[in-house]
């Protein structure tokens, strides 16, 4: 089921580092897009759903020679996905239509398999019944439905945008897929024809998204060949479609568990096509 | 007398074996009747729609295809039902001749029937709630424009397992789903399901599943097979 | 026959039997998993028609320009607006306006207190009536607080004040407020503005610009377009350094980040003033040789004494300020308020050392837009208006007016500690707030009247403070206001007529046409399209500006307070302003860091966590004037030495769940002195005693 089959399109994000300053408008921008209620108490962050979570990472270095950079966590949409092959009810599963891994909240039993199983902390579990105070339900988007409490849920790329510009683009006539190289296929979407909620919040564009296999993409370029791009436990075999991009060495150290002597890796497929 | 005792024991065991089983058939039979019968009445309750709207003469006088009146947005997304904007473009006004005495009473009825709509709800500008036959979940995201623009295209002059009609008929694409202009016409309350709140005719995923579990295309097995893929995302949100 | 029991288990076995033979079983089962899905309690999609419309905020203080949309008339959505000048992605407050409209703190109707001390509904015209009658009889005694300084509304309320015989109208204390004080000494008959747009290399000392100073939003999405991607392979050009206590938003993007003292500005821009003076650079100031004897004296090493700044660092900064072709120096407040306007002259001073005042990429000088109602004071005159010293003036009893008008603002939350406002409220007889939200202030108030929050009402935004170039939108309500409201400027034109008082115009959008059409000479209708209008029409310098080195100099002989730790405040808009409080959507941006529970954390680095004794995760009481402040401490090394960093915006008492009594506001710590010779009051500078609670 998880074959990390080379789909054609593969969504995927290049996060800059350099770029976020920790504001917090693209986790508001995820919640308000995707529904998710807002809690009036939100220190219990084991209780807390947040798609979208932007840590803090520091060097360690005590003042004046500490630095501080934010780094933004939606679900990094492996292409071996740790969830997907421990679900019982195969609620989760990985789309060949852009490489994004689906939740699907009626099917899902609760189990809490694929929380336990994803090394990003992605998945969140509806501990309780989303409450919206009085009214505030009008302000809901018709784009996702709402969970109810005991269901799984995770960052889904805004897969409802997908579907929006995938339709606009069949009522325009046009086909979804146009040719590319190599006998591969690119979605005929324009590159800001579909774009998460969190990328296009950013003020300071810092959250790149597009088609990690098409070449005309910013990601394309940003993630292929990059030094100075890397990957969350990049040796862990995920394949994940979130790159992120750091001119400083100690940021790249912190997304795997290096030795202390050891390298920092460069982003690459390190299990392709395992099964 | 041992004898007669006897035979009188041994009929009433035979009568009280024919009638032993009596009360197993008469239980059986019950239920039958009441899960096939009752019980359906039971589940679902019947609720008429606001006021009757015949399809048929709209399709006639206004447009001949469904997307006339049931559009794609610019954007991708399907209208639905029309708003009441829609229809007060030409029912802004009674356009019914008013009765006279050669009437007919089919003309009155008609005549009432619009009176009552453009008073009620487009001088009041309140919009019709139509109760919808085929709402989906809405953990579903049924893509209209896909299923138009790419099924339709080529079905249109091909048979398969769903009926595209014709180009003299393109309705009987949507019929697919949804009732069709004859069933619409002869206004039947729409059955809403007690448990689900449901209509009867809402599709469910497993007729969805009779095309979409089987990818591939260009098969004569005589199952619907799509070219679009099976997966959650495909039709969830 | 009777039915004995045998018979009725026969009939209870025929019938299971037979049941199984129906759709009952199955459909049931079918039904009750699909049941399971549907709570009642859990809210539907609701479908409609996409719309979207342009817009600027008026919550975020930024102004940023936004799109909403909207399904069917319901707003649920706030969009970047690319193409606007103010515009380019969202804040994080900004992003929760939607949500906010119905917020729980929201005034649902005109609340009156009643002799009981209770709030009671009233009507909408028992409400015009109180209110018009009140003003009748306060007169000449009434006054008014207006917490937005860029839209009309403040026009409107100072032309109401002119008709009643009332000088009393202030705008909250803001940067514009110390940069048209700090303009006005320096004989410059404009607004100062940064052509962010233009710089490719910003050192921005205090100015918080990615998160509290000036267009947040617009200064984010230049930076964006200015700032490549990292790739391994091509240099990156550094273009923004920052100076400040703590490593806060800006700080993060800046490369070097230089720690400095809080409230230093002043001195750290003569710094740098020196060292430019002493490579060459002049100014054409009228009084350029008092600047330049007073900048000399503050060498990079007294400097580094006085600010704790790394010389080296600071000669770096400084020598890529010269490097560049369009250097620019923004000076301003920490925590976007109470800095004065000796930092902002210091700033100009170095700008025009650097020679870029009106050139591309400098410090623009925009002219102020003028009043549209007669006998309205512009906006420059009543940035003039100092609020903390009248309030103090209030509070010691004498000139307390009969009549306080608060709009928008909250300054019982807002103003520092220092700053009597409670006591000065108590001694002004009757209280009315405008207010979108029951806040601190609205809850000390006589009479609250509900208004529509930016998304619901007509209004506009003038040239706000930071952009490079003078800018009027217009924004027309998006929304149904979901409450029974009435916007304060339509109800501020009918308790005039009420009074007989000529305002000038007969409506609020009247007024807004006059001005598109009259002054900025647009097209109404494409305002409220929501382009914003832009002029590059700019001031000359004027020849005779000054750059008043008296004034620095009295300011920075100013000595601080002796104490052992500094205060260094900051902002997050995450957490919303002083009038919406922490909006819901907002909780969970908040890391388990910075709050948790009802604690807050303050941060200092671990030296100085040493020094005191203390160790992470203390409870801690900071005191500062006799006022006490609990909270916990967070070991943090992205804060300057001896600096105790707080973040801004907790501590509500009043407004909602989500932002009630979490934390505490540290506005009560600060202290308020009157600025010497500007006539302002500062508060950027306070000591602080941390111990152990």
């Amino acid at each position: 089921m998880s074959a990390n089959k080379d789909f054609n399109v593969r969504w995927g994000m290049a996060i800059d580092l350099d770029k976020c300053t920790g504001c917090g408008a693209c986790m508001v921008a995820c919640q308000a897009e995707n529904n998710l209620a807002p809690v009036a108490d939100a220190s219990n962050k084991l209780r807390v759903m947040n798609w979208l979570v932007v840590f803090e990472l520091s060097n360690k270095k005590p003042f004046p020679d500490h630095e501080l950079v934010y780094l933004p966590r939606p679900c990094q949409q492996c292409g071996e996905q740790p969830c997907a092959t421990v679900c019982p009810v195969i609620a989760t599963e990985r789309n060949e239509d852009g490489g994004i891994v689906s939740q699907i909240y009626p099917r899902c039993i609760g189990c809490r398999y694929c929380m336990a199983a994803c090394p990003y902390h992605a998945r969140y579990f509806n501990w309780f019944d989303p409450i919206w105070p009085k009214g505030m339900e009008k302000a809901l988007t018709p784009d996702v439905s709402v969970r109810p409490r005991g269901v799984v849920e995770k960052c889904s790329f805004c897969h409802h945008r997908y579907m929006a510009a995938k339709d606009k683009i069949r009522v325009g006539g046009g086909s979804v897929y146009v040719p590319g190289e190599k006998g591969r296929k690119h979605s005929a979407i324009p590159e800001d024809g579909y774009v998460t909620s969190c990328a296009e919040a950013c003020p300071n564009g810092a959250i790149v998204f597009g088609d990690l296999n098409n070449p005309a993409h910013k990601v394309y370029r940003l993630t292929r060949g990059n030094a100075h791009a890397f990957r969350l436990l990049e040796r862990l075999g995920t394949d994940t479609a979130v790159y992120y991009l750091s001119s400083r060495e100690w940021v790249r150290r912190l997304g795997d568990n290096y030795l202390q002597d050891e390298e920092t890796q460069k982003p690459k497929r390190i299990l392709p096509n395992k099964h | 007398m041992e004898k007669n005792k006897h035979s009188v024991n041994g009929d009433a065991r035979r009568c009280s074996c024919i009638c032993g089983a009596a009360p197993f058939f008469i239980g059986a039979l019950t239920a039958l009747a009441f899960g096939w019968w009752i019980f359906p009445d039971l589940l679902f309750s019947k609720q008429p729609q606001p006021f009757f709207f015949s399809h048929a003469v709209h399709v006639e006088k206004v447009g001949s295809a469904c997307i006339d009146c049931h559009s794609f947005r610019e954007d991708g997304s399907f209208s639905g039902l029309p708003k009441l904007a829609v229809c007060a473009g030409c029912h802004g006004d009674i356009l019914t001749a008013e009765p006279d005495g050669k009437s007919s009473s089919e003309e009155r009825a008609a005549y009432a029937a619009e009176k009552n709509f453009v008073e009620n709800y487009v001088e009041g500008n309140k919009e019709i709630p139509w109760l919808v036959h085929q709402k989906q979940p809405d953990n579903v995201f049924f893509s209209h424009a896909a299923h138009f623009s790419r099924c339709y295209s080529c079905h249109l002059t091909m048979k398969g397992r769903l009926n595209f009609g014709s180009p003299t008929n393109p309705q009987k694409l949507c019929m697919n789903c949804h009732l069709s202009l004859e069933e619409l016409d002869k206004n039947k309350a729409v059955e809403f399901n007690a448990l689900t709140g449901y209509s009867r005719t809402t599709k469910k995923m497993g007729e969805c599943e009779s095309c979409h579990a089987h990818p591939g295309h260009f098969s004569n097995d005589g199952k619907g097979r799509t070219a679009a893929n099976n997966a959650c995302y495909t039709c969830h949100k | 026959m009777v039915l004995d029991r045998r018979g009725f288990v026969k009939c209870i076995a025929g019938a299971s039997a037979g049941i199984m033979a129906t759709p009952l079983p199955w459909k049931l089962l079918d039904d009750v998993s699909i049941w399971t899905q549907s709570w009642p309690w859990i809210p539907a999609n609701v479908r409609g028609e996409n719309f979207v419309v342009r817009v600027v905020s008026k919550t975020c203080p930024s102004s940023a320009a936004v799109k909403v949309r909207l399904v069917g008339n319901r707003p649920v959505r706030v969009l970047p607006d690319d193409d606007h000048p103010l515009g380019g992605g969202v804040s994080a407050l900004a992003a929760a306006e939607v949500h906010m409209l119905h917020s729980p703190a929201r005034v649902k109707r005109p609340l009156l207190r009643g002799p009981d001390g209770a709030f009671m509904d009233i009507s909408w015209s028992k409400a015009a009536e109180i209110f018009a009658g009140k003003l009748k009889e306060a007169g000449g005694k009434s006054a008014f607080i207006c917490g937005d300084e860029t839209g009309s509304i403040a026009e409107v309320i100072s032309a109401l004040a002119k008709g009643l015989g009332s000088e009393d109208v202030c705008l909250m204390p803001s940067e514009g407020q110390c940069a048209a004080k700090a303009a006005e000494l320096m004989r410059i008959p404009g607004q100062i503005g940064y052509d962010l747009e233009h710089s490719d290399y910003v050192f921005a000392i205090g100015a918080n610009i990615f998160e509290s100073w000036g267009t947040v939003v617009r200064n984010r999405r230049i930076f964006r377009a200015a700032t490549p991607h990292p790739d391994g392979k091509t240099r990156l050009k550094a273009r923004f350094a920052y100076a400040g206590p703590v490593q806060n938003n800006s700080a993060v993007l800046a490369r070097p980040w230089l720690p400095v003292y809080p409230g230093m500005q002043t001195a750290l821009a003569l710094g740098v003033a020196n060292i430019l003076i002493a490579g060459g650079r002049t100014a054409d100031a009228l009084d350029f040789g008092a600047f330049k004897e007073l900048a000399l004296r503050y060498t990079p090493k007294k400097v580094a004494q006085i600010t704790g700044v790394d010389p080296k660092g600071l000669e770096s900064v400084v020598n890529a300020l010269l490097a560049a072709e369009a250097p620019l120096v923004i000076v301003g407040s920490e925590f976007g308020q109470g800095a004065g306007a000796a930092p902002v002259m210091a700033g100009f001073a170095v700008n025009a050392l650097l020679g870029n005042i009106n050139r591309p990429g400098g410090i623009s000088l925009l002219p102020w837009d003028e009043a549209v109602l007669g006998g309205a004071s512009s906006r420059s005159r009543l940035y003039a208006n100092d609020l903390a010293a009248r309030v103090g003036d209030w509070a010691a009893g004498g000139n307390a007016p009969s009549l306080l008008v608060v709009h928008e603002a909250n300054p019982l939350y807002a103003l520092p500690g220092a700053i009597p406002a409670k006591q000065a409220f108590k001694n002004i007889p009757f209280k009315v707030a405008f207010s979108s939200f029951l806040d601190e202030t609205a809850e000390a108030c006589n009479l609250v009247l509900p208004v529509p929050m930016g998304l619901e009402r007509l209004d506009d935004v003038r040239t706000p403070y930071g952009s490079g170039q003078s800018i009027y939108c217009v924004s027309a309500p998006v929304a149904q206001p979901s409450e029974d409201v009435r916007p304060a400027a339509d109800f501020l034109f009918s308790a005039a007529k009420e009074l007989d008082l000529k305002m000038g115009a007969a409506s609020y959008e009247d007024l807004l046409k006059s001005r598109a059409e009259g002054v900025v000479k647009t097209d109404f209708a494409a305002l409220l399209a929501g382009t914003g209008a832009v002029s590059h029409e700019k001031i000359k310098v004027p020849e005779g500006y000054s750059l008043c080195p008296a004034v620095l100099e009295k300011n920075l002989m100013q000595a601080s307070a002796e104490t052992s730790f500094r205060l260094a405040p900051f902002v997050k808009l995450n957490l919303g302003t002083a009038n919406t409080g922490i909006p819901p959507y907002n909780t969970k941006t908040l890391r388990a860091s910075e709050l948790e529970g009802k604690d807050m954390f303050v941060m200092m680095n671990a030296a100085t966590t040493a020094k005191a004794g203390l160790a992470e995760g203390d409870a801690v009481t900071l005191e500062a004037g006799g006022r006490r402040l609990p909270a916990r401490l967070r070991v943090f090394e992205g804060v300057m030495s001896d600096t105790v960093a707080v973040c801004l915006g907790y501590g509500h008492t009043a407004l909602d769940a989500f932002s009630q009594n979490k934390g505490a506001n540290v506005m009560e710590l600060l202290s308020a002195v009157p600025e010497p010779a500007t006539g302002l009051t500062v508060w950027s500078q306070a000591g602080v005693a941390v111990a152990k609670a």
